[in-house]
């Protein structure tokens, strides 16, 4: 059993219901409210060198975050998970609900159920009331799987519990930028608190927040911005800051954008969702907010002073791939420096060659 | 060798694309409004207007991989960023248009006013067109159609009818004219009409020998991505359905000493149309029908004809929305597999695994074992990308076809 079933388990046997969620924006303020522990399924890669599970039902070309899911779920077969929630966001993602069924077989009950987020803005026709009467569906699905009930008040207060995550974790994001703390020690606290309950992961963000805040800044001049769907392994991440780069903001799916924008409480859930996918921090996988990524890019850059960008695309992501060459020309032309940086299953084994193209980057940046 | 590019139909076939083509240039020089839609995109909409043109990039990529040129375009594509992971339909169409239509057999497409999209038939075309849309600076309408496990509800219905309303306005404020809804169920009638020949053409692969190749589908489906809501479409398919009739009635088979029939999942090899139906003619195998092609004019996990009595055309079109193999789920292309198997006799199925098309592909492995073990259907699944020739290996896929007929053998042997 890995740290992160550990950590599963742990929640399960102290009684709480855990609904796995994929991929990383689900309406988790709705969900908490409910009673029921959200949690996202990713940062498994540490954990499985190996996805023979999920080989047996996806090719090698679905991407590692999709394997990766797919080989927790199959392995943990509903011992840590009371059920499952996705929603739309990409074409590999799309297909796992049945595959995962499917591998779990029929003596596995997981309850499972697939959300549709309108990939449209919310000004659009329908698209508000179609948001509503999905977020009214999930809703009765919550229910009645998990004898939960929906609140407004319970809502209310998840909602300012989430405010309070958002807010520390951009908090510790400064931090990092200030180089009161490595970016890497944030990125791997960020892969503990996802798997613990958010009662849990706010005074385990204080307790950091409150250890860096009083170090003496570190001097750094090579300053960067890092994008991408997931933070680069550990060891990849150490590589960087060994080579003098320093990771002052970043465009991370499942660290910025998902908590860079709070919205204000609504008294009606999808009023909530809709201001919070609307007005989502750009990210690829939400095809709505693609118009408004380059300038959110930029003033990340300027705010953080950051000269040099490094991609750190997930292999087979067309959502991050088709988007690179445009970001990658827009920002070359503003003279920052671009480094893409390639990752999928079994990263751990090419590391040399990434860190020579690391440290030649790191070189050119320090000159 | 896939019969129809030699017959009545197949001339008339080409005459009728590169009109198509030609067309459309002269009608965006003379002032149409350019529309580049995704292939399931209603295109009966834009005949409800005067002057309003549509292409369809993936058609046209389909076109340059199938005259050779798909490798060097996508090489075009690389060479200016675009990862070779991604849909080689949209490196070809990068690749072609970022260089003013280098290479493509019909010189490129005209350039949009407008670009529509939607995610149902995958997400990525949505995010390729975004591409255009940036550097162009031309608006990208994306219509979000939520995807259906099973059979469409009525609100996704009432959802997708609410944007085709939306799309409507959008192209009277940019095109400056006036819609005329009249002229669009006029263009839906055609369809409809053009789909019921569709299956009738398609229903010669259920003769022993078949009547007809998956092949001689993947080439003459070309014009209902590009002429759907026209006349000429559904004449143009009424006299292709005579035609296969006429050539069963007259025992002329593509494949006469036909001993295996086979089908195929997934997008055409388009880059492989001859050598391939022209080798396995020469093992007495037939590939008679294709997941890609026999779900036209059908609906999800089904293969029998469209039933759109009491459907509003924009209602119609919404419930089409879920009208190809793509945009299905493990459950209903297995359904719509099982009825096929079991309606055209089918020996064994041929399962592409195609890198390019994850929404295609990446199911394939389940939907394997189920027609295996729980059909008892000999499967074999082979390695091609449907446009991007540097992605398939002739011989590695024939070794493993030639092992799927020693299957279909045995079997036959022990039965
Ligand atoms: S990394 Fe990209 S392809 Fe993979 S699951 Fe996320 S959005 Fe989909
Ligand atoms: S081939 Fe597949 S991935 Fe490419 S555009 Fe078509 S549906 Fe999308």
């Amino acid at each position: 059993m890995n740290a992160i079933q550990n950590q599963l388990e742990a929640l399960h046997s102290q009684g709480n219901k855990v609904l796995g969620c994929f991929p990383l924006y689900p309406p988790l303020e709705l969900i908490h409210s409910m009673g029921i522990v959200p949690v996202i399924l990713w940062g498994f890669k540490p954990f499985f060198s190996q996805v023979p599970l999920a080989d047996r039902h996806v090719q090698n070309y679905a991407c590692s975050v999709g394997r990766y899911l797919m080989e927790f779920v199959l392995q943990d077969k509903g011992k840590s998970l009371d059920g499952l929630l996705m929603y739309n966001a990409c074409d590999t993602l799309r297909n796992l609900p049945e595959i995962i069924q499917k591998g779990l077989g029929e003596e596995t009950v997981l309850p499972l159920h697939s959300f549709h987020i309108p990939a449209l803005s919310m000004d659009r026709s329908g698209a508000k009331e179609y948001l509503h009467d999905r977020l009214d569906e999930l809703i009765a699905w919550l229910e009645t799987t998990f004898s939960a009930k929906f609140s407004l008040e319970s809502f209310q207060h998840s909602v300012n519990l989430y405010g309070q995550l958002r807010q520390l974790m951009l908090k510790c994001q400064a931090l990092a930028g200030e180089g009161k703390a490595l970016f890497s020690e944030y990125a791997a606290l960020c892969e503990t608190l996802n798997f613990m309950p958010l009662e849990a992961q706010i005074p385990a963000l204080e307790k950091f927040c409150a250890q860096k805040e009083a170090n003496k800044p570190a001097p750094c001049n090579a300053r960067v911005l890092m994008s991408g769907i997931l933070p680069p392994l550990r060891e990849v991440l150490e590589i960087l800051e060994s080579a003098g780069l320093r990771i002052v903001a970043n465009d991370i799916a499942s660290m910025h954008r998902a908590w860079a924008y709070t919205p204000a409480f609504a008294d009606d859930p999808a009023a909530y969702y809709a201001d919070l996918y609307e007005n989502h921090f750009p990210c690829t996988t939400l095809l709505p907010t693609a118009d408004r990524r380059l300038a959110a890019l930029e003033s990340l850059l300027e705010n953080s002073q950051a000269r040099a960008w490094i991609f750190a695309g997930e292999k087979f992501c067309e959502h991050e791939y088709f988007e690179l060459p445009y970001v990658e020309k827009a920002l070359k032309a503003r003279g920052i420096s671009t480094l893409n940086l390639e990752f999928s299953l079994g990263d751990e084994q090419n590391l040399g060659a990434m860190k020579t193209r690391i440290e030649a980057f790191a070189e050119i940046m320090n000159d | 060798m896939a019969q129809f590019n030699k017959t009545d139909s197949g001339k008339r076939l080409t005459r009728l694309i590169t009109n198509g083509y030609m067309d459309n240039i002269v009608k965006a020089q003379e002032g149409a409004f350019v529309v580049w839609v995704a292939i399931i995109v209603p295109t009966e909409i834009f005949a409800g207007f005067e002057n309003v043109i549509y292409s369809v990039p993936e058609s046209h990529s389909a076109l340059c991989a199938g005259k050779g040129v798909g490798v060097p375009l996508c090489e075009k594509a690389e060479n200016l960023g675009y990862s070779m992971d991604l849909c080689s339909y949209a490196r070809i169409d990068l690749g072609c248009h970022f260089n003013q239509g280098a290479d493509s057999p019909t010189g490129g497409l005209p350039k949009p006013d407008l670009l529509v999209s939607n995610n149902n038939n995958c997400t990525l075309l949505a995010k390729w067109f975004d591409v255009y849309h940036r550097e162009w600076n031309i608006p990208h309408f994306v219509l979000d159609i939520p995807f259906c496990y099973q059979a469409q509800k009525t609100r996704d219905m009432n959802y997708i009818v609410s944007q085709f309303q939306d799309l409507i306005r959008t192209i009277e404020q940019l095109s400056g004219q006036t819609f005329n809804p009249g002229k669009m169920a006029e263009a839906w009638n055609h369809s409809a009409q053009a789909t019921l020949h569709w299956r009738r053409f398609l229903k010669a692969s259920q003769n022993k020998p078949s009547g007809i190749t998956a092949f001689d589908s993947f080439v003459q489906m070309a014009p209902t991505l590009t002429m759907r809501g026209t006349p000429e479409l559904a004449e143009h398919y009424r006299l292709l359905a005579d035609e296969a009739e006429e050539r069963v009635a007259r025992c002329e088979f593509p494949v006469p000493n036909e001993k295996y029939r086979l089908l195929w999942d997934n997008i055409a090899p388009w880059h492989q149309l001859r050598k391939m139906s022209t080798r396995l003619k020469e093992l007495d195998a037939n590939i008679i029908s294709a997941t890609y092609t026999y779900c036209i004019g059908s609906l999800e996990g089904s293969l029998d004809p469209l039933e759109f009595v009491n459907l509003s055309p924009l209602e119609g079109m919404a419930r089409v929305q879920n009208f190809t193999i793509c945009p299905h789920g493990l459950q209903l292309r297995g359904q719509a597999m099982k009825q096929a198997i079991e309606d055209m006799g089918i020996d064994g199925v041929v399962f592409a695994s195609n890198r390019s098309c994850k929404v295609y592909s990446l199911m394939q492995m389940d939907q394997q074992r189920y027609i295996q073990e729980e059909l008892g259907v000999p499967t074999v699944m082979i390695d091609v990308d449907h446009a991007d020739a540097r992605k398939y290996s002739e011989e590695t896929a024939f070794v493993r076809m030639e092992a799927l007929l020693e299957s279909i053998d045995h079997a036959r042997g022990q039965a």
